[in-house]
């Protein structure tokens, strides 16, 4: 197999100065699916976040691509991060969103916005502001950006949560696609949903203190 | 090394005010009052010195991440703090009898003033955000920050200074003094720096058991001195 | 950059009625000082640079406490910083949309006030080239305040001690400069001053702003 995307051994973080991660070794190659599955409190979030350079965090060995980097941040926009916060931006309508979200990466391009708007049912809503959509609107659109970004891995922090039955078959269709072109996806969710015909794996996190 | 620096303060404290206070001459025209001088001028210099060894571990600390240079911003600010305020205080007591007024806005006391004023931003960082490693390095930040515009803040209070009141009154120190009388201001100096450092030492020793509390050494450290 | 600046701009707008209240701030601190130190010209025309700049300082201070809160809690500043436009620039964007929101709207109303607070003319011009220049720096050093109380609940006590300090430089050049052209002397020294000010603190404010706020998400 080639090199893995992410290489990443003898990680530590933790949360209001507790370990939450504790000497973990994660690998994760293109085309592969990472489920992180676990109780509230294990630090699921605390690791996606570690790893996109978002939080503290030490580690022994830390690689992308093959190649020995010191921090997270360099390569931070070959990464595309969605946490539990929408990351939209209330007084901005959809359209202008999803500009500026497209703005972020100057190789993003916004050629599909009109198919975008109909895949994510908010096509009617682009002058929108906003603050005027429902939750679940407002995960399609900082979701829609999966769409146009030349990330390479996908971190998405709990994609389904608020998403309706059609929207979860969306995101599932979109993975799929994006990880047979060879992408890489790390995700976590309390839901069950199934990527059939794709390389899955499952990471159960415990919570650290627990077992003494 | 802890106690050493705790009795030489003790020591030179002492000696440094019963000489100040019982055997230097009175100054001729300011009489006995010219005695705070002995806590006066130690204290300011002290707080001005603490201020720039702040930065300069906010340096270090943010540049090659040695965490007890953060450990030593956040002890020294409040120490930093009283002795800037001591500082004042006492310079407001010697203003009265000897200018007739607590207070003026000469430019050194306002740009003391305005030092105070960071001190108590820094610790007030470092009370305000609870994730211990943002404070240490916001407050880091606010050091260096606060150092890189103290010269300007200086610059302008004695400009704004020499353009808003004709010099009635000169802070200036007389330019000569008898030996007798500044020695024992020394002998206070370097009392001052050890009881900061005695201060510095003690706090520290404090807060680092407290960040590595979780650790074994700590652990076993805590049951010799039969504190557990 | 000039996406950022844009995005900026058009969000500055549309939180205008919140941006309003600085500027309505301003009016009314500088409505106050007649009404406390007596409405006599003779008297209020040597202090009404005096006012003018201290209401303006404290209409910037009372904006600090929003002009990263909102971003911080959303998450935006974190994608921000994720993204391939350097964030200090973004930064950068923002602060320059904090000043056209409060700053300006400031300068621009000042000779109003002025004439309210019966300003000699020949102050005029001085006092709208100390707010064009001071004014900016007020937003680049209290966007280096706001960013790292960013993450404090009520910090605005916090911020007030951490950012007044750093303001006195700019407010004491600012308001003495219309006084000396008062008396016939061209402050050319306050001005140049304010501008070495600007300068300095337009090239490191959003250095020291994007590093602050790393670091308080880091923490969060």
């Amino acid at each position: 197999m080639a090199d893995p995307l992410l290489n990443i051994a003898g990680l530590n973080c933790e949360r209001g100065g507790d370990p939450v991660v504790v000497n973990m070794s994660l690998q994760l190659h293109p085309g592969e699916i990472l489920h992180l599955a676990g109780p509230n409190g294990a630090g699921k979030t605390t690791l996606m976040r570690a790893l996109c350079g978002l939080l503290y965090a030490d580690y022994s060995r830390l690689e992308w691509n093959g190649m020995q980097v010191s921090s997270a941040l360099e390569y931070a926009d070959e990464l595309l991060y969605i946490g539990h916060r929408s990351s939209v931006r209330d007084r901005l309508t959809v359209h202008e969103n999803l500009q500026w979200l497209a703005s972020l990466n100057p190789a993003a391009s916004l050629e599909l916005l009109p198919d975008l708007l109909q895949q994510i049912k908010l096509a009617g809503y682009e002058d929108e502001l906003a603050s005027s959509l429902s939750a679940g609107q407002k995960r399609r659109v900082a979701l829609a950006r999966l769409q146009f970004s030349p990330a390479l891995l996908w971190v998405l922090d709990e994609p389904f949560a608020s998403l309706d039955v059609e929207g979860v078959e969306l995101l599932q269709q979109w993975i799929t696609r994006f990880v047979n072109e060879g992408g890489s996806v790390l995700y976590s969710t309390h839901q069950r949903v199934d990527f059939p015909g794709c390389h899955y794996r499952r990471i159960d996190m415990q919570v650290q203190g627990e077992a003494a | 090394m802890l106690p050493w620096f705790g009795w030489a303060s003790l020591l030179l404290l002492v000696v440094g005010t019963v000489w100040g206070l019982a055997f230097a001459p009175s100054d001729f025209r300011q009489g006995n009052s010219f005695r705070i001088f002995y806590i006066h001028v130690p204290s300011a210099i002290l707080a001005q010195s603490v201020f720039m060894m702040m930065a300069v571990a906010a340096v270090v600390g943010l540049v090659w991440r040695m965490k007890l240079a953060f450990m030593f911003i956040r002890v020294a600010a409040p120490i930093g703090a009283s002795i800037t305020f001591l500082a004042l205080f006492t310079g407001a007591v010697w203003g009265k009898p000897t200018w007739g007024t607590w207070w003026v806005w000469d430019a050194r006391l306002t740009s003391t003033l305005i030092q105070f004023f960071i001190y108590l931003a820094i610790i007030g960082l470092f009370e305000a955000i609870e994730n211990m490693e943002t404070a240490a390095r916001t407050a880091a930040v606010a050091c260096i920050v606060g150092v890189v515009n103290l010269p300007i803040i200086k610059f302008s209070v004695n400009w704004w200074n020499t353009l808003h009141q004709p010099a009635t009154f000169k802070l200036t120190e007389p330019p000569s003094m008898a030996t007798e009388m500044w020695l024992p201001g020394l002998v206070m100096l370097l009392g001052f720096y050890s009881l900061f450092a005695t201060l510095v030492l003690m706090r520290m020793r404090n807060g680092i058991l407290l960040q590595e509390r979780r650790t074994n050494w700590v652990r076993e450290y805590l049951e010799k001195q039969r504190v557990l | 950059m000039l996406a950022a600046l844009q995005t900026e701009l058009l969000l500055a707008f549309r939180k205008r009625s919140e941006l309003a209240n600085p500027v309505v701030f301003f009016i009314i601190v500088c409505a106050l000082f007649p009404l406390a130190l007596g409405s006599r010209a003779e008297l209020l025309s040597p202090l009404a640079s005096g006012a003018i700049w201290v209401a303006a300082l404290l209409a910037t201070l009372m904006s600090l406490d929003q002009m990263f809160r909102e971003d911080f809690d959303q998450g935006v500043l974190e994608q921000m910083e994720l993204s391939a436009v350097p964030f200090y620039q973004q930064v950068a964007a923002k602060i320059f949309a904090h000043w056209v929101m409060t700053g300006l709207p400031l300068v621009l109303l000042s000779p109003l006030l002025a004439l309210m607070l019966f300003m000699p003319a020949e102050s005029y011009p001085v006092l709208l080239v100390s707010l064009l220049l001071g004014t900016p720096v007020l937003s680049l050093i209290g966007a280096v305040g706001a960013s790292l109380t960013v993450s404090v609940r009520r910090g605005s006590v916090v911020l007030s001690l951490l950012v007044v300090p750093l303001y006195i430089p700019v407010l004491i050049f600012g308001s003495t400069a219309p006084q000396m052209a008062a008396e016939g002397i061209l402050p050319l020294g306050q001005l140049l001053w304010l501008a070495a000010m600007l300068v300095l603190f337009a090239t490191l404010a959003p250095l020291a702003a994007a590093y602050a706020l790393r670091v308080n998400m880091l923490g969060s």
